[in-house]
Formats: structure tokens, C-alpha cells, sequence
């Protein structure tokens, strides 16, 4: 598969549901927060689809720079892009065409918000 | 695994099951990622996690539940399209089978 039309629907892995409980669990601060098994699917789809588009356009860096293997210079140049807060959203029909809507490949609008430790 | 902590071992948990995710994305886009490549993807999706967990709180909080629900997952992908787009449907289709089983549940009982 091609890293710019990469279809995630072809991903088997995912996160252990129980595993992502217990992780979000420890960061709750009130003792009667719960999240329901529904609910704990639709964060394992965020945290597979950061997980691949992180090692989608780390790949995507080492194969403009030459290489097949990605290593950590490759993931550090694309993480500022990846946890912007401040990018455009991807307009909707080159995304359809450039990648028939399954791309999992936002190249303009990550959005991954993390706040600054 | 003695002497790790209850954080160490999720910690670790998580590492493996990224491990495991960006070996196969790595084979379907035919590349290797380095073992130090993957720690900092792993690193990255263990801090989002930590962000996650307390902006979900938060949002349920704030809507006076104390159960998080999809509606607060959708928020937090409030700030990307695609990504939105993606809960929500699968929100949707959730919903659709539950109906569908509801439904199926009722027929077979009549």
C-alpha cells in the first residue's frame, strides 16, 4: 500500500478496550466518572487513527529523505504538524479525491491538540 | 513486571500495543520503523491519552453526566473534520445495530 492512499479500513490492530479503561481511569479526578464500553470503542478509533497518522507521515518523512527505515528525526520533524492546533481543515473534495475518503492522511488538518507540558 | 507501578505497567501496555499497530502499518507501507522511532510514537499516544481521559471528563462534567458518552467524544474531535466525521459515524452505525437488534429482539419474541 502506498503511504498517500493508505486505507485504514485495512488496519486490524486495535486497542485492547479494557487496557484503554483502565489507561484513562488512572487520569480521571472524580472517582464516579465512567465511560461506557460504546463510548470506549469510539477512543480506541482516535487513539488507532493518531497512532497510524503519526507513523504515516513519520514513513512518509524517511521516504522523502531516501530511507525505508523511520527513525525518531523522522517522527520529531512531523510531531510539531501533527499536534497543531492552528491548521486549516482539509477541504473536502481534494481529500475525496486525492484519497476516496478512506485516506486516513489529513495532511493539512491534524488538530491533535495536546496542551504544553 | 514486580516493583513497576500500576502507571509503569499501562505505560508499558501501551507501548506494546503501539508497537504491534506501527509494525503493521510499517509492513503495509513497506517501511521498518527503528525501536527508538516507535517509543516516541508510543510516548506521544500515552500523553494524548492523559489529555483525552481529563477533556472527556470534563466535557461529561460539564453536561452534568457523570457517564462519558459519544457526544463527548465528538467534541473532542471538534477541532478536526475528518476525524470528527469518523466518530460520528461510527457513533451512527452503533446506534443503527442497537436499533436493528432492538428490533430483532422484539420480532423474535412476537
Amino acid at each position: 500500500m502506498d503511504i498517500e492512499g493508505y486505507d485504514i479500513s485495512k488496519l486490524t490492530s486495535k486497542f485492547k478496550i479494557e487496557a484503554l479503561r483502565e489507561i484513562l481511569k488512572v487520569h480521571f479526578v472524580d472517582s464516579k466518572t465512567r465511560i461506557t464500553e460504546d463510548t470506549l470503542q469510539l477512543v480506541a478509533e482516535v487513539v488507532r487513527v493518531l497512532t497510524t497518522e503519526a507513523t504515516l507521515r513519520a514513513g512518509r518523512q524517511a521516504h522523502i529523505e531516501g530511507m525505508t527505515e523511520v527513525r525518531v528525526s523522522h517522527v520529531e520533524k512531523i510531531l510539531p504538524q501533527l499536534v497543531s492546533d492552528d491548521v486549516m481543515p482539509c477541504n473536502p473534495v481534494d481529500h475525496q479525491v486525492c484519497c476516496g475518503g478512506n485516506c486516513c492522511l489529513y495532511l493539512q488538518d491534524a488538530g491533535f491538540h495536546m496542551t504544553n507540558d | 513486571m514486580d516493583g513497576l507501578n500500576h502507571e509503569e505497567k499501562l505505560r508499558l501496555t501501551v507501548h506494546s500495543e503501539v508497537r504491534k499497530m506501527c509494525r503493521e502499518v510499517g509492513g503495509q507501507i513497506k517501511m521498518e520503523l527503528d525501536k527508538d522511532a516507535v517509543s516516541v510514537i508510543a510516548e506521544l499516544v500515552w500523553r494524548k491519552m492523559c489529555v483525552i481521559s481529563q477533556d472527556l471528563e470534563h466535557f461529561a462534567k460539564h453536561a452534568k453526566r457523570s457517564t462519558i458518552n459519544a457526544e463527548d467524544v465528538k467534541l473532542l474531535a471538534r477541532r478536526n473534520p475528518s476525524l470528527r466525521a469518523i466518530v460520528c459515524r461510527m457513533a451512527d452505525d452503533a446506534v443503527k445495530k442497537k436499533r436493528q437488534n432492538k428490533e430483532k429482539a422484539t420480532e423474535d419474541l412476537s
